[in-house]
């Protein structure tokens, strides 16, 4: 285990912390893909995390809403608590934790169903049966995700239609639809071009307002524009993390300096 | 080697090249031709009778040379009616249990049963057509509450072993691990059967004063024939469950995790994703699947044969038995002359499987290629 | 997980008693077929039943129902009724009786009770007596009778033709019954086996059913003709289908041009699998019985008209119609085989200047040579268990000659012939008196199933061995 010469102090739980994440370590079968990870995430800012990949980025977020349970022969040590409440624990109900801690993921993936049923699912399945209640949801979302206006006359139309950019601001109003507390997006904008990035990142920073957003990117001037902290992650290790600005002007480590000058792939 | 005997060499090797292409060509014609002819032959022994005025063919009156009983149309019922039966049981039993393997099912078992229901498709009808004439309708005859009470029972009994299981205590799990859940099914469903068993006797005993055929008669104006469609519906259902599942299997296989992933983050349960997401998103795919299965219904011979008792009756009654296109043709066309109205209108009987099921197949087929297309 | 649990798991749980209930029912059957196929040539034991009214009867139980029954009174109650095969009818009047349980006031197994089969008619069961020659008792009692026959068991084969020599039998009512030693296929008494010669009856009787022609309308005796049959027209039908469906399959994947019409012909040849056998019963009537066998008839052998020769269902024409039925099984085996060549191999080929064919011959055929196998395995397994199309084009319930023999010109291709599954149909689909034909057919159902389950398990394993290796190859 590389707990290295610097023991790790658990970070006091301040006020504005949602998420804690203390000591975690993952195995996917019998290889780590994270060691040690010690961090707080706070409450309706962005939070950015950057690293080359394979670094264990999109684990760490996974873990987060639990999606790894999902994985097969897979291990954890450590704790993550949100709220101050282990998720971990024997009294988290999983479908509960991940409609608070929603996800958008690195590639759009609408269901093979309408515009209106794909962001009705989520309320469908939380127990909203009424049409109207419905269809004010998903107006909202939408035209929180900025897709009202384009989709609006073709919302009985397959989602499959639409185009990338598009597919995952429709994915982001699904993942809202369900009023979660934080917003985890994996690479949101890594199959869109400038236009569809610059988009979404208006919208990142729209919704920050009302969410928690952990954004997990390669684009280091994308992290710089939206987030207030960066995290910055290597094989396994979170290396530093603190506030943007101060991240990008002055690392405190090495090997974060080497990555952000690119002198390190 | 001189230039001339490279030169003969090379003719020789591309006079054979040449050979076997036109050889295999000639196996592309023929194949066609094959098929082509499986249509060209029948059609033209049953050309006559479609020349004939209408009744003949659908039997409303019998026309000279043929039993005056010999009428088509409660064959074409009688297929349809073991075909329906056939998939009430299947459909649901394989549907849910490909839902099952696909989802939930760990992938080492899956493993394990691929080659199993492959085995299960192997087993001949005539095999399955014979326990269930011989065996399992005089056994169902002489169980006939038990039957009833069977869904009931087993969903019952697997219900409590899931409740007893969830709130057992950990030690529990060292003697049916996660992963291992199947084998405490299999308990549970002999035992769901067991007790439905007794309990059908007990029931039969305690609450009817003569047997069950009397009681059919006088409460519910029934006969209960010991051939019948439920008994058809159950061998013919199992005959036809390894075809439907394992093309929903792999209907349901071929959903994209990433359509599963995202209706897990938003707080789906696994049940409600395979439901709602999966399970649509397979839905041509599994469509497909009915339709085959309900192609080979058709035309299974040798179970209906065994099993329906082969009476020309038309009605939708479960207890009562009926008579199929297949099964008629096997018992009544080695009795059939050449080129006489019955052998003709035998004829046309497997006429119209053929067509029936060429087409469903060809339908299956394209709906099955497209979803491939779709999802690859 | 937590003590928590929701609606929806119990609804997972409940689906996968769906995939339990379905491989279970499939199970069951099996056993059951297992069950009475493999437990038939164990030595039964005979019961001498004495009943209340002075009845004394000898037989085995072969099942026992119950039948409710309502008291003077009202009071509802249940009874049983024991089912007993007494033998043949040349000593009782019924094979098999009713015996109603209550009136039974005692039963045992007497030592002397023995079973006599008979070469024609079926098993007697009954009580030594004599044993004559021409009429006059050479032996008496059954000590003295049995050593004369253990003595003459191995010269019984020479006996038989001496109709002089008989062994009489008592029943149970006193009546005496002579059978004629030539009639005589085998005496045992099964009361007083040990296991040892339980055991040596027993794989005596399963040899005996493999290996002997039929007896008694195939009541009794072996199955020979049938397995030989089934085997002769598989052969033949491999013969007619590989070379063919090996041409159609390199046709479909290596020489025709892609484009819309080999797609409407590789989907013609998925929904000809999916045509029902009978149909192709129909067909091979039609089209290879009288159509080809006719013209065959009128061409080569008009002498013998009307009476037709290849006019009529046989081997030939069965072989032919399940050729085509497993025509696309065939084609679908060695397509998958050809489609899991790798491109490279066949790249490197050409590159080396071979033509198309040598490159096919010398790098692919070696290649797909076991996915060929994996089709041939399949399609036997297919053909050994079809039998409606069989029915309307020549195979019968029994037949005395076998399509291959000595005699000129060796095979018979026109004859009718005996089939395994068509076995299983004549002996188990009997409308009525069907009981004694039950053993028979459950044994041979057990035999069908053990040889298409092996032959699919062959299949299987040769086909993931060929993956495993394509796998291997790929990484
Ligand atoms: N399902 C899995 N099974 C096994 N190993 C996995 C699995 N998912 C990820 N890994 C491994 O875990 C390590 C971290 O993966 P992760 O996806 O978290 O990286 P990442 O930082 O998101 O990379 P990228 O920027 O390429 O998305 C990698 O070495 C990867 O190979
Ligand atoms: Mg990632």
């Amino acid at each position: 285990m590389t707990t290295e010469n610097t023991p790790v102090t658990p970070k006091i739980l301040r006020e504005e912390t949602i998420i804690d994440v203390e000591r975690v370590s993952f195995w996917y079968g019998g290889r780590a893909a994270l060691k040690d990870v010690t961090m707080a995430i706070d409450r309706q800012v962005i939070t950015a995390f950057i690293g080359p990949s394979g670094c264990g980025k999109t684990t760490l977020l996974r873990l987060i809403n639990r999606m790894n349970d999902l994985v097969p022969q897979v291990r954890m040590t450590g704790t993550i608590r949100m709220n101050g409440v282990d998720i971990y624990g024997p009294d988290t109900d999983v479908t509960r934790l991940r409609r608070r801690v929603g996800m958008v993921f690195q590639q759009p993936n609408p269901f093979p169903k309408s515009i209106y049923e794909n962001v009705a699912y989520g309320p469908r399945i939380h127990g909203v049966k009424s049409g109207v209640f419905l269809d004010e949801i998903v107006e909202r979302c939408l035209r929180r995700a900025f897709l009202w206006e384009e989709v609006q006359e073709q919302l009985e139309e397959s989602a499959l239609g639409l185009s990338l950019g598009q597919q995952q601001r429709l994915c982001i109003a699904r993942a809202i639809a369900v009023e979660p507390e934080v917003l985890l997006m994996d690479e949101p904008c890594s199959s869109l071009d400038p236009v569809a990035t610059s988009r979404i990142e208006e919208l990142m920073l729209d919704l920050k307002d009302d969410y928690t957003i952990v954004i997990v990117t390669h684009n280091m001037q994308q992290a710089a524009r939206v987030s207030e902290y960066t995290g910055f992650m290597l094989k396994g290790e979170l290396v530093e993390m603190g506030v943007t600005d101060a991240m990008f002007t002055t690392p405190r480590d090495r090997r974060t300096e080497d990555y952000i000058t690119g002198r390190a792939g | 080697m001189t230039d001339r005997t490279r030169h003969r060499r090379m003719d020789r090797r591309r006079l054979l090249d040449l050979l076997v292409g036109r050889l295999a060509a000639l196996g592309g014609v023929v194949l066609i031709l094959t098929i082509l002819s499986v249509f060209a032959v029948i059609l033209w022994v049953v050309y006559p009778l479609l020349l004939s005025p209408a009744e003949y063919r659908w039997g409303v009156s019998g026309p000279d040379g043929i039993d005056a009983g010999y009428r088509i149309l409660p064959l074409i019922f009688g297929t349809l009616k073991g075909a329906v039966y056939a998939l009430l049981f299947a459909v649901p039993v394989s549907v849910l249990a490909a839902l099952y393997a696909s989802q939930f099912l760990p992938r080492a078992m899956k493993e394990r049963l691929k080659p199993a229901v492959e085995i299960m498709a192997a087993v001949p009808s005539v095999v399955l057509g014979f326990i269930g004439g011989v065996w399992l309708a005089p056994y169902l005859a002489s169980h006939v509450f038990a039957l009833f009470l069977a869904p009931v029972f087993i969903s019952g009994v697997v219900t409590a072993v899931f409740l007893i299981r969830h709130h057992a205590p950990v030690s529990f799990r060292a003697f049916n691990p996660p992963g291992r859940e199947i084998w405490l099914l299999m308990v549970a469903v002999l035992a769901g059967g067991w007790l439905a068993l007794e309990c059908g006797t007990w029931l039969e005993t305690a609450w009817l004063r003569a047997g069950y055929e009397t009681w059919f008669e006088e409460s519910l104006g029934l006969t209960y024939a010991q051939r019948n469609a439920i008994v058809v519906g159950m061998v013919m259902g199992l005959a036809v469950t390894p075809v439907i599942f394992t093309i929903s299997e792999d209907a349901l296989s071929a959903v994209p995790r990433s359509f599963l992933e995202g209706s897990m983050s938003l707080g789906a349960t696994r049940w409600q994703t395979a439901l709602r997401i999966v399970l649509p998103a397979a839905g041509t795919g599994i469509l497909a699947a009915v339709l085959l299965g309900f192609s080979r219904a058709i035309g299974e011979t040798m179970i209906v044969l065994f099993i329906s008792g082969n009476v020309p009756v038309m009605d939708w009654s479960a207890f009562s038995g009926f008579r199929a296109l297949s099964a008629s043709v096997a018992l009544d066309l080695p009795n059939a002359a050449r080129d006489d109205t019955l052998y003709r209108v035998l004829f046309f009987a497997a006429f119209l499987l053929l067509v029936s099921t060429f087409a469903i197949n060809i339908v299956a087929e394209l709906v099955r290629r497209r979803l491939r297309r779709r999802y690859a | 997980m937590g003590s928590k649990w929701s609606k929806d798991d119990a609804l997972i749980w409940l689906s996968g008693g769906a995939l339990v209930l379905g491989f279970l029912m499939v199970a069951g059957l099996i056993l059951v077929i297992v069950v009475h196929g493999l437990g038939r040539f164990w030595p039964q034991e005979l019961t001498r039943y004495v009943m209340h009214d002075g009845r004394v009867v000898l037989g085995h139980e072969t099942s026992r129902a119950s039948v409710r029954t309502t008291g003077s009174t009202g009071e509802r109650s249940r009874a049983y009724r024991l089912r007993v095969r007494t033998g043949d009818r040349r000593l009782y009047p019924q094979e098999y009786i009713w015996l109603e349980e209550s009136g039974v006031a005692g039963r045992d197994a007497p030592r002397e009770a023995v079973v006599v089969e008979q070469v024609r008619g079926g098993d007697l069961f009954g009580y030594l007596d004599s044993f004559e020659d021409d009429g006059v008792v050479v032996a008496r009692g059954y000590d003295a009778v049995w050593a004369h026959y253990r003595e003459r068991y191995p010269e019984l084969e020479r006996l038989r033709r001496q109709q002089a020599l008989s062994i009489v039998l008592t029943s149970t009512d006193g009546r005496r019954h002579a059978v004629s030693l030539a009639s005589v296929q085998r005496i045992y008494a099964p009361n007083t086996m040990t296991a040892w010669t339980s055991v040596r009856h027993y794989v005596g009787s399963a040899w005996s059913y493999l290996w002997a022609p039929p007896r008694d309308e195939n009541r009794l005796g072996g199955v020979y003709p049938a397995i030989f049959g089934t085997a002769a027209m598989v052969i033949l039908m491999s013969v007619v289908v590989m070379p063919f469906g090996v041409l159609a399959a390199f046709y479909l994947r290596e020489y025709g041009r892609p484009g819309p019409f080999l797609n409407a012909v590789r989907i013609a040849v998925n929904s000809l699998a999916g045509v029902p056998s009978i149909v192709f019963g129909v067909f091979g009537l039609g089209f290879f019985v009288y159509f080809l066998g006719g013209t065959l008839d009128r061409l080569f052998f008009p002498a013998d008209l009307p009476e037709p020769t290849f006019g009529r269902g046989g081997i030939l024409w069965c072989s032919l119609t399940l050729a085509l039925l497993t025509l696309p099984v065939v084609i679908v085996a060695v397509e998958e085989g050809l489609a899991g060549v790798p491109r490279e191999l066949r790249e490197a080929s050409h590159a080396l200047g071979a033509t198309r064919f040598e490159t096919l011959w010398r790098v692919v055929v070696p290649v797909v040579l076991p996915s060929i196998l994996t089709g041939l395995i399949l399609s036997v397994a297919r053909a050994a268990g079809t039998v409606a199309p069989l029915m309307i084009t020549g195979v019968v319930a029994f037949s005395a000659e076998l399509p291959v023999d000595g005699a000129w010109p060796f095979v018979h291709l026109e004859r009718e012939f005996m089939h395994l599954g068509f076995h299983i149909f004549d002996t188990g689909f009997r409308p009525d008196g069907g009981e004694a034909f039950l053993p028979m057919s459950y044994t041979s159902t057990l035999l069908l199933l053990a040889i298409v389950v092996s032959l699919n398990a062959a299949a299987i394993g040769l086909r993931s061995r060929l993956r495993r290796r394509y796998s291997v190859a790929a990484a």
